[in-house]
């Protein structure tokens, strides 16, 4: 478990998930549907791990990251504490996919989520569960957009 | 577990975690003591999630590199299976950290690997168990 989680976070342009401004980041841009969250990822050869293997730990950024937002859209800002990505099929290079995520649990400071993401024809390729620490409110002028379907900047 | 795919299981220099030749990538150098890989990394802005705050997939990177790094330097080719990340302290931009990771057993084909990371003055930020597997797939083409 995180020991000292802060106060309070703020979202960033420059997150490597899905900031804007960030040059080497996955540029991700999320939906919510009142439940979950969904966006698609093609990963490409900066994302490599083995030669046309996509990199674990990439994979593993994108599931952490739609996990953050599922929480995002129920209006806490979380701390991933634990992770574990189970991994069910090698993601080739330009394979595109489909991420959800959503939240299972929300207990005051304790945030359960999980995540999946699939190759377009429902084929598994991972799939994450975490715990978070609620690491302040997500406030609605900074949260991501509540609306159903609007994509966030 | 994973499952099929792909002929082959070799190594590039576009690899995200280590890739010279990937401008985006975490350029990570492992040394290897006959049992032990260890880097040390400093990240940085473009590595955080929360302002200020790296990434826990990019922490989830890291790990995954040290360890598949770990097993590859121990003569293993293989790719992850489960992936368990536990995270002990938010990381700032800036602060450098070392990653250590090592295989602990091997059965058959099952893999399993361990990996910490901390402060330089040795404070926990993270660390990670991987159960690995060699793909049925792997073999012929080495490098």
């Amino acid at each position: 478990m995180v020991a000292e989680p802060p106060k309070s976070v703020f979202y960033s342009d420059l997150c490597f998930g899905c900031g804007k401004n960030n040059s080497i980041g996955l540029k991700l841009k999320f939906k919510w549907d009142g439940k979950a969250v969904r966006t698609e990822f093609t990963p490409n050869r900066l994302h490599q791990g083995w030669a046309e293997v996509i990199h674990g730990g990439i994979i593993t950024a994108v599931l952490d990251e739609a996990m953050a937002y599922a929480a995002g859209y129920e209006g806490i800002k979380c701390i991933t504490a634990t992770m574990q990505t189970r991994f069910k099929r090698p993601l080739s290079v330009g394979e595109a996919t489909i991420v959800t995520a959503s939240v299972t649990r929300n207990a005051r400071r304790l945030v359960e989520t999980t995540a999946k993401m699939t190759l377009k024809d429902g084929t598994l390729i991972a799939e994450c569960t975490a715990k978070q620490v609620a690491a302040g409110e997500a406030e609605w002028e900074e949260r991501p957009k509540k609306k159903s379907g609007e994509e966030l900047q | 577990m994973v499952a099929k795919q792909q002929k082959s299981i070799t190594t590039t220099d576009m690899c995200f975690g280590c890739g010279k030749d990937n401008p985006h990538s975490l350029k990570l150098k492992v040394e290897w003591d006959g049992k032990t890989a260890k880097a040390k990394f400093t990240p940085n802005e473009f590595h955080q999630g929360f302002t200020g705050i790296v990434h826990g997939g990019v922490i989830s990177t890291i790990f995954d590199e040290a360890m598949g790094q770990a097993a590859y330097r121990a003569g293993i080719k293989c790719v992850t299976g489960t992936m368990l990340v536990k995270f002990k302290r938010p990381l700032s931009v800036g602060e450098p950290v070392i990653v250590t990771a090592s295989v602990t057993k091997k059965v058959r084909r099952l893999v399993e690997i361990e990996a910490k990371m901390t402060l330089l003055d040795g404070t926990p930020v993270a660390e990670a168990q991987a159960t690995e597997v060699i793909p049925s797939w792997k073999a012929e083409s080495e490098g």
